[in-house]
This record gives structure tokens, sequence and C-alpha cells, in this order.
């Protein structure tokens, strides 16, 4: 039940290691911001899974938002408004 | 939130302020200087001086104690001086802020000469206020035999008289005087870098609440609070106001890259674990950088004072964790190093993919460091607090406040409302 939702943590750190592996000033209050989107995304601490790595941290995210539309009902409402959000950032 | 200097403000103002009145009694006084003499000492106590500090602080502890334990026979009607009740209420206040700022020891750059440098400033004050009040013992008792509060107080002033006879601008001291004990209360950005310190030191500091997250977290949570305490050192160094401003810039740049990789961790690295506290905290800690820019080199010492400690934590606990081999990999990454299997194993013993978190960690660490001792010893024009009313030990009794008043009326007001809450 919750491989699609640790299949989209996957893609949540994915993000996150590729918006602070980079030196873009921005890029570190985007990275905090997903580092609080995974630990939305994971409050029962589930292992997340690896993902294959993205073009960008938008593409991370964008992958992560399908799959957590396959489980809506295991994505906190606060989650959706905060993908939405990052993706907009990151244009 | 009232830094060392502005306490010292309102201390030199109090002192200048001193008048007698008909109720200057030898029990009054004698009263007053319980809790004065009291609050000096635990003040003087708390002064890193350098050497060996009980030899070092014996003579100023000797004279203090008997005006501590107040006369053998009390007058129990007498009210306490209320001018030496102020004192000790502001000179209270710089100790409890010392103990509060140096709770986890002093810093090599707090050691010796500025501590000095406050120890004459606090010990000038008390000079005055010990002649002010002998004069006033004396007023009332013009011949032997006097009371012993005299002989104390004349004790006192000869102990303290170097510290006057220093000239009042190689008193200060910008290290010691622009720190002040920021608690997660506090207003502003120091107040909530309090808090977010607060919760990242109580997860630090027990292993059970670690967890690859939270390590995350605090290192980027790290670098945000660098580049946040950079931003004075650009400007001063492009005016070329602060002679150590090029060195701080380059260690802080260093210091927020390297904490930027130490949070940047692999995906396929993790330690599980939860921790709600900081994610509130962390939240707080962005929108206060936000809303609330660095805007002094003071207060940049005063946050990177708040920020070096976690970063030193920080970097002890990654050390444990790689050394302890606790963190956990995705298995398949290891392939053909181990046979393939499938989800997350704790790290093998020959295995270090910790190791460049830690060493970029470690760096980022002793750049912080390295950068707050040089902001500790840099000269800083541009921070130079609202000009102190100064006193030398020739300042008459009874004359100061009526004296110094007009000339200093913007001073007075100027400090007061950096006083007010």
């Amino acid at each position: 039940m919750n491989a699609d939702l640790a299949s989209a943590l996957g893609h949540v750190r994915n993000a996150v290691w590729q918006l602070l592996g980079d030196q873009r000033e921005d890029w570190l209050l985007l990275g905090l911001e997903v580092l609080e989107l995974e630990a939305l995304l994971n409050q029962d601490d589930i292992e997340p899974d690896v993902m294959p790595l993205q073009g960008g941290p938008a593409d991370s995210l964008a992958s992560a938002r399908d799959l957590m539309a396959d489980i809506p009902d295991q994505v906190p409402p606060a989650a959706w408004a905060g993908v939405q959000s990052l993706m907009a950032k990151l244009g | 939130m009232a830094t060392i200097g502005q306490l010292l403000d309102r201390l030199a103002i109090q002192i200048h302020d001193l008048a007698w009145t008909p109720d200057d009694t030898v029990g009054a006084h004698a009263a007053g200087w319980i809790p004065l003499a009291r609050a000096t000492g635990q003040a003087i106590t708390l002064l890193p001086l350098g050497g060996r500090s009980d030899q070092v602080k014996l003579g100023i502890r000797n004279v203090l104690a008997p005006l501590a334990r107040g006369p053998r026979q009390s007058d129990d009607d007498a009210t306490p001086a209320p001018q030496l009740v102020e004192l000790a209420t502001t000179v209270g206040a710089i100790s409890d802020s010392l103990s509060g700022i140096l709770r986890w020891g002093p810093r090599p750059e707090q050691i010796g000469r500025p501590a000095l440098a406050l120890e004459a400033e606090l010990l000038s004050a008390i000079h005055v206020a010990a002649r002010w009040s002998r004069a006033a013992a004396e007023r009332q008792y013009p011949s032997p035999p006097r009371p012993p509060l005299v002989t104390f107080l004349g004790d006192l002033r000869v102990v303290t008289e170097p510290y006057a006879l220093i000239p009042p601008q190689r008193r200060g001291s910008a290290t010691l005087e622009s720190l002040a004990f920021a608690a997660p209360s506090s207003r502003g950005l120091e107040g909530v870098v309090a808090a977010w310190a607060e919760a990242s030191r109580s997860i630090l500091n027990d292993h059970y609440r670690v967890s690859g997250w939270a390590m995350q977290v605090i290192a980027a949570d790290l670098a945000l609070i660098t580049q946040a305490v950079q931003r004075p050192f650009d400007l001063a160094d492009d005016g070329g106001a602060v002679a150590a401003a090029s060195y701080v810039s380059e260690a802080l740049s260093l210091g927020a890259r390297s904490w930027r990789q130490a949070a940047a961790w692999p995906p396929h690295v993790r330690l599980g674990g939860q921790n709600a506290d900081l994610r509130l905290a962390s939240r707080d800690l962005r929108e206060g950088v936000r809303s609330n820019p660095v805007s002094t080199i003071a207060q940049a010492r005063r946050v990177l004072g708040l920020d070096v400690p976690i970063g030193a934590a920080h970097a002890r606990c990654m050390s444990a964790l790689v050394r302890k081999h606790e963190l956990w990999i995705h298995a398949p990454v290891l392939v053909p190093k181990v046979p393939y299997e499938r989800g997350w194993i704790r790290e093998p013993v020959w295995s270090a993919e910790g190791r460049s978190l830690l060493s970029a960690a470690e760096t980022g660490r002793d750049a912080l460091d390295g950068a707050l001792i040089a902001i500790g010893v840099a000269n800083a024009p541009e921070d130079l607090r609202t000009e102190r009313l100064r006193w030398a030990p020739d300042a008459t009794p009874g004359l100061g406040g009526r004296r110094y008043q007009a000339a200093h009326a913007t001073d007075r007001r100027e400090i007061e409302q950096s006083l007010s809450p």
C-alpha cells in the first residue's frame, strides 16, 4: 500500500539532493522547503525507495506529484499545496 | 533583549545621576551594598580574565565579601538606598547576561583582554559608587569613630581605583559588549535563532533522536544563517570599513558552501526518525531570516555566537554516525561488493559513504569558528553603540546627575529607547 508513497518520497529526496547539492543561492531555501515536504509526506517514517534521478529538481517533484496523485488518501492536504508551490517557484 | 553594552550605558547614566537625599543613612547604604556587592562579585566571577582565575580575582572578591554579607548588627528597619538598588539591578542584569552568554564556556576571542575591558568598565563604575556612598556615610559621621561600612568602602575604593584610571576609550570592547543573552522568547532574529538552536541542540545531544532528516535540516539551516550573517561583512568590505571583513566574508562563504554540502545527503544514504519540533523551528528560522535581515556586525556576532555551538555539535554527531557505521545504505548501491539485496541495510564496516558529509561538516564548523574569532577581534567603527557617557575618578558625588543631564539629554533618550520593551 505504501509502495507509491515510498517512490514519491524517493523522488522528493532526489529533489532535495539536487537542490542542496547545487550552490545556487535561492536553491538553499527551496531545498529546505522540500525537506519540509519530505517530513510532511513521511509522517509514519516509512523507508523511501531510491528512484532514478530526473533531469532536475522540478522534474523530480513532478514525478513525485504524479505518484502522489495515485494515492490521494495517503497524502496530507498540506503536501499538495507544498509540491505545487515548489514547482511554481522552480518554474 | 539588552546587550551588555546597553546595560553598561544604563549603569553609566545611573552613576552620573547619583545624588544625596535626606534618606541616605549609613544603614540604608549598608543594606543597599548587599545586593550590589553580590551582583558585582557574580559578574566578576564569570569574566574569563585568563590566568588562574581564583588568584586573579582574589583582591576584588575580598573587599566585596564584607559588603555582600552586610553589617554584623543589621538594621532590619533600614530600607536599602534606592540608588544602590538600581545599580544592583543593572549589574545583576549584566551578571545574568554573562551567565547566559558564557553558559557553554568562554570562546577563545572572549578570554583575556575583552574580559579585562569589561571588568574595568564595571569596576570603574563601582569605584564611583563606592566614593559616593562613602562620602554619604562620612557626612553622617563627620568624625571618628565611624561605622565599618566606611572602612569597607575605603578598601573597595582603593582596589577599584586603577580601573577608573584607565582612559575611558580604552575600557570598551565590542567583543563582549555587543553580546546579549538571547532566549527563544527574545524579539527579532536572535530570538528565532535561539529557539532553533535549542531545538537543534536537544536533537543533537540525544542519540536516539538523531535522524538523517534532522541532520540535513540542521546543516541546511546553518548554511542559511551563515549566508544571512555574511551580508554586513560584504557591505563593510565594499566600503573598506572593517579591516577583517574580507577574511570574515571568505570564511563565511566557505562555511555556507560546506554546510550546504553537509546537508546534501545522497538519496541512497539515510537514517530514519522524525523531529516535528525541528520542523517548526526551521520554518520559523526561514521566516525570521527573510523578514529580519542581519543589519549590523554586532548582530552578526550575536547570531553567529548561537550558530557556532550547533555547528560543532552537528560535526560531533556526524562523526559518531560515520565512525560507528550507523548510517543506512540502499543495498543495491553496494553491489557487487555485497550480494544483491533489496532495501536498506546498515552501513557495512568497510564502507565510508558518510565520510564526505562528515568532511563537509567539519570544514563548515572550522570556517564558522574562524569567522567568529575574527569578528571578535575586528574593529567595527560603524558598529559603535550610542556614545556612552564616561566617568572619571574625580567625579564629584552629588553633582553628577544635574551636571551631565542637560549635556547628554539626547544620548539618554536614545539609550532609554533602546532598552524599552
